[in-house]
């Protein structure tokens, strides 16, 4: 027989000592130990009046249980299996009500019902398992029948109170919730009959005697209210609760300076409870003297502006002043303060004088853009390669569209010796480097700026991310295509990939330049998504796509030069065909384009970084 | 440290100008727990954020001279649509720590078990935060920021964050809470600055700090 079985066995015998200690020697004790052993532990504890230790480690182990949604009362019972296979009955209904019970006061009705239903299940003659089945009913769904339940089976349940309740409260507490119950029920007579019982069985209970204060003064028993809350005395922790209650009363009695004097005493205790300056500025208000309610409900503001009676108060002042009310009242003029010597501006700190490292500036730039690209790929190609597909196959699609319409209608190859060819050279750049890039990078904007959040990104390093994934999937797709027409009709001639690659990086820059503007445009103006449509189709209509510069009217293709893009296509074509060659453009233009856009866009980024910030 | 040299910050609203800050100059030791007191709307978050470096002052400048985290806090910065991991691997790749030590710590830290693998979309509030918080303790800041204005996060993960940060700040680093509650202010800090009419007026003491704030 292993120690486990042992513990188990004087578990079963009704030895918990034993067993106790077989547990503890096996390092129960210690939060390391498996599950297992350690709710049998926990279950020892319990049994042997070591209710907190108990407790606290079966949360523990619910804790860093895998599946935290579960209940405390399953995840224990999947551990050890049923309580009656381990326990007699009496000491399985006796963990089941403690536990049960526990949950209760700590306010976690929905773990204590498992247990308190199993207790209930159990025995459904056993009076504490009535009561606090039914208590626990009423803490979840505030069920009037719930209350009955309890009433019914009080005076039996108190008889065999030390079964459930141990650690505080004592047989008081079957009476104390009663009377929350029927608080909470609005029965005010009821709760303060069954709340005054409680009070007469421990006298010592604080807590019960405020919320029998409290009724009473709902009640309007000022003076009974009084004396029942003077005897908390001043050291106790729930003095400031007692005081304060005992103000409200004396005030409704008409001691006002008494109450006044008291409520100001409560706030010299604990500077930071509202609900005193609340108090205060009620009875100031009810008074007339506006000032000093001012003065309270400020405070009161400051120190939880949420406070439920807080705003109707306010409300109230307002009215009373007729002007909003000052939140700030009661503060000195903040300029007649020096800087302590710990704030004081330290300029001389060596750390300022420090230069900061190039190298270190632009290894942490680059780390940034990586994490930036890693992130965006995952975000978009997140489900394996069917992002990644449909870079290749959206321009495909295009290109296959317009070749089979150029071959049903007969249009003979515009330059080159096919269709495929004229179109691979002048859609494909277009799609891949200047549209694909431009949309990247204006929708980038508006979706990553969250990530300004983190001081390291910047948003131009959001904007140089997204540009550089886009460019460098454009060229990978535009080396697939090309190549793949190559090897299918063996007709490539590329007189001149230089030409070709500097044209196709200077488009995506354009179109990370044109990104930029409509991204940062639309955080601003949110019907620009038209503007930018109307633009793109211009852009495109005059792009040189579709046509070449030799084909079409002077005056058209006056107006075509004006696009930077239409220059860039020309090129891409010059460079691509042998055969072809475009004298109207020239590099200038398009360069020119470039620079001063990249000098508008770096200006724009400075004069909006204050309107494009992490929400 | 970090130092505020003539740091200024307005908001434009359509009911005008409301200044958070008049031009300040001073030093805040990083050394220490500092909390920041100012009644709603007085712009403790925007200074939070100011020095974040998630904003930018007006006019003026703010020198880190430590490592300062991002605004710690139960909204923001995440990636929602990203999982958990995939967050703490992207946060530590901008941070330059090993990404598999961080998500290691994570993992012990916020014990989101199988959630790490969903999206952060369909977090709680309380898992975002354990997240975030996960995360930056992940990497040894100098200096924590943490905005609890909208703190819910459980009573068992605060502790946990107490812990935390109290053996931060053992190896001290230092925080600046932004905080309603008198409770985790007292815990956590023991330095304080009140924040009111544009103005941030320090003091050396926490408890002088709270009593200036609420009586004046």
């Amino acid at each position: 027989m292993n120690d486990i079985d042992e513990a188990i066995s004087a578990l079963a015998a009704g030895a918990y000592p034993q067993a106790d200690g077989i547990l503890t020697a096996l390092g129960a004790g210690k939060p390391a130990a498996a599950a297992r052993t350690r709710i049998l532990w926990a279950i020892t504890q319990v049994l042997c009046r070591k209710f907190g230790d108990g407790v606290e480690a079966i949360l523990e182990v619910a804790d860093r249980a895998p599946n935290r949604d579960e209940s405390i009362y399953r995840m224990v019972l999947s551990a050890v299996g049923p309580l009656e296979s381990l326990l007699s009955a009496e000491a399985a209904q006796e963990v089941r009500l403690r536990i049960g019970d526990y949950f209760l006061r700590e306010e976690k009705a929905e773990e204590a019902r498992a247990w308190l239903a199993a207790a209930f299940a159990a025995d459904r003659e056993d009076p504490l398992a009535i009561y606090l089945e039914a208590n626990c009913r009423f803490a979840l769904y505030g069920e009037r029948q719930a209350v009955c339940d309890m009433e019914i089976v009080l005076e039996r349940a108190a008889a065999e109170s030390d079964r459930a309740y141990f650690i505080a409260g004592g047989t008081a507490a079957l009476w104390y919730r009663l009377g929350i119950a029927h608080d909470r029920l609005r029965n005010l007579e009821v709760a303060a009959e069954y709340l005054a019982d409680a009070v007469a069985i421990d006298p010592e209970n604080d807590s019960q005697r405020l919320l029998l204060g409290d009724v009473l003064i709902r009640l309007g028993r000022f003076g009974a209210a009084i004396e029942l809350l003077s005897p908390i005395p001043k050291f106790a922790d729930n003095y400031r609760y007692a005081a304060r209650l005992r103000a409200v009363a004396l005030y409704r009695i008409g001691e006002t300076e008494e109450a006044l004097a008291l409520l100001e005493e409560v706030a010299e205790i604990d500077p930071l409870g509202a609900l005193t300056f609340l108090e205060m500025g009620r009875v100031y208000l009810e008074r007339g003297d506006a000032e000093r309610a001012e003065l309270a409900l400020a405070r009161a503001f400051r120190t939880n502006p949420e406070l439920p009676g807080l705003k109707s108060a306010i409300g109230t002042l307002e009215r009373q002043l007729g002007r909003h009310m000052d939140a700030d009242a009661g503060l000195p003029d903040p300029q007649d303060f020096a800087v302590p010597e710990a704030f004081a501006p330290r300029l001389d700190d060596a750390a300022l004088l420090q230069r900061a490292s190039l190298i270190a500036g632009i290894a942490s730039h680059l780390r940034v853009l990586r994490a930036i690209i890693l992130r965006d790929m995952l975000i978009r190609y997140e489900h394996s390669g069917i992002g990644y597909m449909w870079a290749l196959v959206q321009p495909l699609v295009y290109i296959a569209i317009l070749d089979a319409i150029y071959n049903i209608i007969g249009h003979p190859p515009v330059i080159g010796n096919s269709n495929l060819q004229f179109l691979i050279s002048g859609l494909l750049p277009l799609l891949c480097f200047y549209i694909r890039v431009e949309s990247a990078v204006s929708g980038s904007i508006m979706e990553n700026v969250n990530l300004l959040y983190f001081r390291e990104v910047t948003p131009l390093a959001m904007i140089f991310a997204n540009w550089l994934r886009e460019y460098l999937t454009s060229l990978v797709v535009f080396v697939i295509i090309v190549g793949g027409l190559a090897l299918y009709d063996g007709s490539l001639e590329m007189s001149d990939p230089l030409t070709v690659i500097l044209a196709l990086t200077a488009m995506s820059v354009i179109g990370m330049v044109i990104g930029t503007f409509f991204g940062l445009g639309r955080l601003v103006i949110p019907g620009l998504d038209l503007a930018e449509t109307v633009i793109f189709r211009l852009m495109f209509f005059f792009s040189g796509a579709l046509f070449v510069g030799n084909m079409i009217p002077p005056r058209l293709r006056y107006w075509a030069l004006f696009n930077p893009v239409f220059h860039l296509i020309e090129f891409v074509r010059n460079g691509y065909f042998t055969t072809y060659h475009d004298s109207y453009v020239d590099w200038h233009y398009p360069l020119t384009c470039i620079g001063v856009g990249l000098v508008l866009m770096m200006a724009t980024l400075h004069a909006v970084r204050r309107r494009v910030v992490a929400p | 440290m970090i130092h505020f040299i003539e740091v200024a910050k307005q908001y434009s609203t359509w009911a005008g100008d409301r200044v958070i800050l008049f031009p300040t100059s001073l030093s805040i030791p990083t050394n220490r727990g500092v909390a920041v007191l100012g009644r709603n709307g007085s712009g403790k978050s925007t200074l939070l954020r100011m020095i974040a470096g998630v904003e930018t002052p007006d006019h003026g400048r703010i020198i880190r001279t430590v490592s300062v985290s991002w605004p710690l806090g139960f909204s923001g910065g995440m990636s929602v649509h990203m999982t958990g991991r995939q967050n703490a691997r992207f946060i530590a790749r901008i941070n330059h720590v090993d990404e598999d030590d961080l998500i290691a710590f994570v993992e012990d830290f916020s014990e989101l078990g199988p959630y790490m693998d969903e999206p952060v979309a369909t977090y709680s509030s309380g898992m975002f935060g354990r997240l975030s918080f996960g995360i930056s303790l992940g990497i040894d800041f100098d200096f924590y920021l943490i905005d609890e204005g909208t703190s819910t996060g459980d009573q068992w993960f605060q502790e946990k964050c107490a812990q935390a940060f109290a053996e931060r700040r053992r190896k001290s680093s230092g925080l600046l809470l932004v905080s309603h509650n008198a409770q985790s202010v007292e815990q956590y800090c023991d330095i304080g600055m009140v924040l009111y009419r544009g103005h941030l007026v320090p003091f050396t003491d926490l408890d002088e700090a709270v009593r200036f704030y609420v009586h004046g």
